[in-house]
């Protein structure tokens, strides 16, 4: 008898409650959107409308902006740079990674442990202790331009390097294909 | 017989294992170990002429700066622990409890994770500077009508709501993969055994998803230590200098200010303090799930 009460009661409850969550989820929802939004909003002012009415609808309809940002940043420039970069570090990073993780997955002796261990604690390294001796080491190769894309595919391959213990456990994993 | 286990080991080692241990020690190990070095030299950038032992250490750890910018980020790091790991759990609660829409929150959430810290910073200084503080002139607030990035404490808080906002929608993920692996049965035989659901939270599922909290306290503190573009695009470390993380402070140590060796032998002690804070959060999160 009581259980019955008690799950009525918890189907009223439950209605509300999700009514509840619901709202609270979509509140939050749009506070997490709305700083794009606002931007994307902007981005059709002029600067003097962006400033004296920051929050409005644009008065003055206007591509000005994105025309300004294509000459001025190189934009197209700096795409190439970045996929080039992106490219070769994602594609080096799944061969490499996979290739270790499938060595440390599949011989078990005291090499592959410490290595193992030495792998994890490397995600704690700051790029910061690496940074300086990298420019210290490659500024004497390397030309200024092809150091900078040298360094940033360096801090993506090591930032991603714990790649390697994730691809481990894959090989690991019993139910494997 | 042992010749060729051996003999097979070592090509497996060759075919597998080689390239990218090479590669590893050439792009973290070796620039560690010689960065480790060159912290005890009179090393300015380029060349170094000889050995000086710890004088860099010492120069580092007497400048009030250094203690200045390693207390803000302490600071920094705890309550950015604290606010990401709270709001990204109660957003994967909220996504979890069996709405038609949470597949759609749940997106929306995760948004800010795929656009770059530099851009996430340019915008929020914008919301800060421009759209908050006419809104608040506007309807008279004082509290908001200066710019909070002008105010030391006020950007600190600032840092902490970008953080927040960045990082709690890739946080809830990981709650949401330990809420979704507990089991129903177990929840389904605590609820019959009358257990509300604040019990049902602290006693059943918390403790059976104890790994997740160990993996995103790990990966948010770690992210609070080395947090530089947040704070690189939203403060630049303004109002002078007081807002600056140890990243920045490293990076303009040996970048603006050209003390490379200096620069150097900070990283190192915040490699070491990194290092420890890691070791004792995962020990202790591992007792933690042990005592279950």
């Amino acid at each position: 008898m009581s259980a019955v009460k008690s799950l009525r009661k918890e189907k009223k409850h439950g209605s509300f409650g999700r009514k509840v969550t619901f709202w609270v989820g979509l509140f939050l929802s749009i506070t997490y959107v709305a700083p794009f939004f606002l931007v994307l909003l902007n981005s059709f002012k002029t600067k003097y409308d962006i400033l004296g009415n920051p929050l409005g609808w644009p008065q003055v309809f206007t591509l000005d902006n994105f025309q300004q940002a294509l000459e001025k940043m190189n934009f197209f420039r700096s795409l190439v740079s970045s996929v080039i970069v992106t490219f070769f570090s994602v594609s080096a990073l799944i061969i490499f990674s996979s290739m270790l993780g499938y060595y440390l997955a599949r011989t078990k002796n005291k090499f592959t442990k410490t290595t193992f261990l030495i792998l994890v604690a490397s995600m704690i390294v700051p790029f910061q202790a690496l940074m300086i001796p990298f420019i210290g080491i490659w500024s004497k190769f390397v030309s200024l331009n092809n150091q900078a894309a040298l360094i940033l595919f360096l801090s993506r391959f090591w930032r991603r390097s714990f790649n390697i213990p994730l691809s481990r456990i894959h090989f690991q994993n019993p139910n494997r294909n | 017989m042992s010749q060729t286990r051996r003999e097979k080991a070592l090509s497996k080692f060759l075919a597998f294992g080689a390239t990218p241990l090479i590669i590893f020690t050439g792009v973290l190990v070796y620039p560690f170990m010689q960065g480790l070095f060159l912290t005890f030299t009179d090393w300015d950038g380029f060349d170094y002429t000889k050995v000086e032992g710890i004088q860099n250490y010492t120069k580092s750890l007497t400048d009030p700066n250094f203690w200045t910018t390693m207390a803000f980020t302490l600071k920094f790091v705890i309550v950015s622990v604290i606010f990401v790991n709270l709001v990204a759990f109660g957003l994967a609660l909220l996504v979890t409890s069996k709405l038609k829409s949470s597949n759609l929150f749940r997106t929306f959430f995760f948004i800010p994770n795929l656009i770059g810290g530099v851009v996430l910073g340019v915008i929020w200084q914008f919301i800060f500077n421009t759209a908050i503080t006419s809104v608040a002139r506007k309807f008279n607030v004082p509290f908001f009508q200066d710019s909070w990035l002008n105010d030391t404490n006020k950007a600190f808080w600032a840092l902490i709501i970008v953080t927040v906002w960045q990082a709690s929608g890739y946080m809830m993920i990981i709650y949401i993969t330990g809420l979704i692996s507990i089991e129903p049965e177990v929840v389904e035989a605590a609820t019959v055994d009358g257990a509300t659901p604040l019990k049902l939270l602290t006693a059943i599922k918390i403790p059976l998803m104890a790994q997740a909290f160990t993996i995103s306290l790990f990966l948010t503190m770690r992210n609070g230590f080395m947090a530089y573009d947040v704070n690189l695009a939203l403060t630049g470390g303004g109002p002078f200098r007081t807002t600056e993380l140890i990243s920045m402070h490293i990076f303009q140590e040996a970048f603006a200010f050209g003390h490379f060796g200096t620069g150097q032998a900070k990283a190192v002690i915040m490699f070491i303090m990194v290092a420890f804070a890691a070791l004792v959060q995962v020990a202790v999160s591992k007792r933690m799930e042990a005592n279950q």
